[in-house]
Order: C-alpha cells, then structure tokens, then sequence
C-alpha cells in the first residue's frame, strides 16, 4: 500500500490529470480520502481515471448513477469538494445543488460531491461526457458552487465592513479570539480572486463548446 | 400532417440508444452495440448514457424490463411510443438524404448543373 499526500486547486481536471500520470506509473488507486490517497501496484497504464462532479445530484440520484456505474463496470471512489457548503452537525447545505441535493441530512450525502471514476484501459479516450450538449450541462453545474461562494464572500465582506464584528471566530486555530478585519478582508479577497478565476475559466470552456455546438446543430 | 407527440430531429445519442434497445438491453451492451456498429466513431461516456436513458425513461420511450434475481444488471428495452419516434426519425433523414443524393456530386449531380 503506497499513501500519498495531494492537495488540488483543480479537484476535477487537476485530480484527473494526477491520477492517470499515476497510472502510467503502475499504480491503482485503492482508496481515497480527502487529501490522502491509497494505491496499490499494477501494470503501468494498467487503469485509466476520470472525475466526475456529482454534486448537483441528490442522494438517491447519486446511488442510482453509482448502480448505472456498476452495471457498466466503472469502479469508482466518493471524494469531498470542499466549496460552499455549510454545516451544522450532521446537516449540510449545498447552497449550489439543484433540488434534492441541497440539504445533505443522510450521512451518505455528506462529504460527495466527486467522483472519481476507474477502469481498465482500453487505449480509447475515458471521457465522461460524449457529447458537447453534454459537456455544457457539466460545465455549468461545475460553475454554480464558484458562483455561490463568490457572493457568499461578497455578502461577507460587507458584514466585515459595515457591521464590524468579525464573522468569523477563528479561536480555533489561534491564539487570538478572532480574525482582525484587515486580515479577514485579505482572506475574503484570496477566496473571492481563486472563485472569480474559475468562474472566468468555466465560462470560456462553456462559449467554446457554444459556438462548437451552434455549428454543429 | 404528423402526430404531435413525435419529437424531432432526435439527437444522435438518443436514436442510437434506442436501436440498441430493440432488444432488452443493458448499459454496457448499450455501449458496446453503438461502439460496434459505428465502428467507434461514436463511444459513450458514463455520464451521457446515463443521462440519456434517464432522459428516455422518463419519455416513456424506453421502459425496464422486468428484474429478475438471476439479473444483476437494469436490462432496458424500447416501447411502442420509443418506436414511433425512431421511425418518424428515419423518415426525416430518408428526406434530408434524399435531397443531399440530389444535389452533391456523391448522388450524381455535378456542382455545376442547375438545381
């Protein structure tokens, strides 16, 4: 068993990437947590990967997709995406999902919005989406957390601002009580910056694909 | 004049699925009986095929056929409404067809003669 470390500021193009290099290592992935990694020796180029985003989807929406997976012998690992989600306790609200997938109260909910994908590779492209259609649609449901947790640190930079009081306590983590305004400003701005760069990226690919799509119909 | 329900133009995706399901089928024989008989022009991916058949289930153009214990996997199969739409499909491309053997040089036609 070989663990490695990994963090993504690309979860999806990033994480996939990183894993079929992995492959071409001769290395399968065996289990996976939110920054740890567990792979075993294989064949190099043994298994091809691809990631999913399934945070849009509902519980029941997400076991069904994972049945279809399994009837066509796509193995698979739940993963976190750790953007604009709230919790409180066992309840977590996804403020981007479509209906059904906002409120996360099951613990087969919580912690899943990706899913990386496996299988035995057959020298043809792994892509999850065949059709330009079909990528637009991903693309977009990929593009509703960014847009969330831009306004989110939006609305709370303006409660840093006009109403003082930090909103958050990060006593936790610090010696002191909470986060002094300037210092919270900067977070924001940093959270704001990387959401605002994705939302750009994701929109080009989506206007790409348009104008593909446009042509094509 | 042509029923109302009928949809078209049907994409590629949703016409080939349905052929596949003239006979029960299942997600990975899906896949398979298009990569085959397109001679891999056309591979699905997971993600367009299951939003496919969710698609054309709720249609109603495909149903799923009964599950028995023996059956691990959901074997699909087309209904009578799903035929009807094929079948309205394959008319709307005998037309376009058609008048594509017309006017190109492959039906015959050279670019210069009137059309």
């Amino acid at each position: 068993m070989i663990k490695k470390f990994r963090v993504f500021l690309s979860p999806i193009e990033g994480q996939e990437k990183w894993l079929n290099e992995k492959a071409t290592e001769g290395l399968k992935l065996s289990g996976a947590g939110r920054f740890i990694y567990e792979f075993k020796k294989c064949k190099p180029n043994q298994y091809q990967y691809a990631v999913d985003y399934i945070g849009n989807k509902s519980n029941i929406q997400r076991k069904e997709y994972e049945s279809f997976l399994d009837d066509i012998d796509i193995n698979y690992y739940e993963m976190p995406l750790n953007i604009c989600q709230f919790s409180i306790g066992r309840v977590k609200f996804r403020s981007y999902a479509n209906r059904g997938g906002k409120i996360a109260t099951s613990s087969g909910m919580i912690n899943r919005e990706l899913l990386i994908l496996e299988r035995e590779n057959n020298g043809k492209p792994f892509n999850i989406y065949s059709n330009v259609k079909d990528k637009i649609m991903s693309l977009k449901e990929r593009r509703k957390p960014h847009i969330y947790l831009l306004i989110f640190m939006v609305l709370m930079e303006l409660y840093n601002d006009f109403i003082g009081k930090p909103f958050i306590d990060i006593s936790y983590f610090s010696n002191r009580n909470s986060l002094d305004k300037n210092t919270l400003s900067i977070f924001l701005g940093i959270i704001a910056i990387i959401s605002m760069v994705r939302i750009v990226r994701l929109s080009l690919s989506i206007k790409t694909l348009n104008k593909k799509t446009s042509i094509q119909q | 004049m042509k029923n109302k329900i009928l949809e078209s133009p049907l994409t590629e995706t949703a016409l080939l699925i349905m052929l596949a399901m003239y006979k029960p089928n299942h997600g990975y024989g899906v896949m398979q009986f298009v990569e085959e008989k397109t001679n891999g022009r056309v591979i699905f991916g997971p993600g367009t095929l299951y939003g496919a058949i969710n698609n054309l289930e709720k249609k109603k153009w495909i149903t799923l056929c009964e599950v028995t214990e023996s059956e691990r996997k959901k074997e699909f199969v087309i209904t009578e409404l799903g035929k009807k739409q094929v079948e309205a499909e394959l008319e709307r491309m005998k037309e376009v067809y058609k008048l594509g053997m017309e006017i190109t040089s492959i039906g015959g036609m050279s670019n210069d003669q009137e059309i």
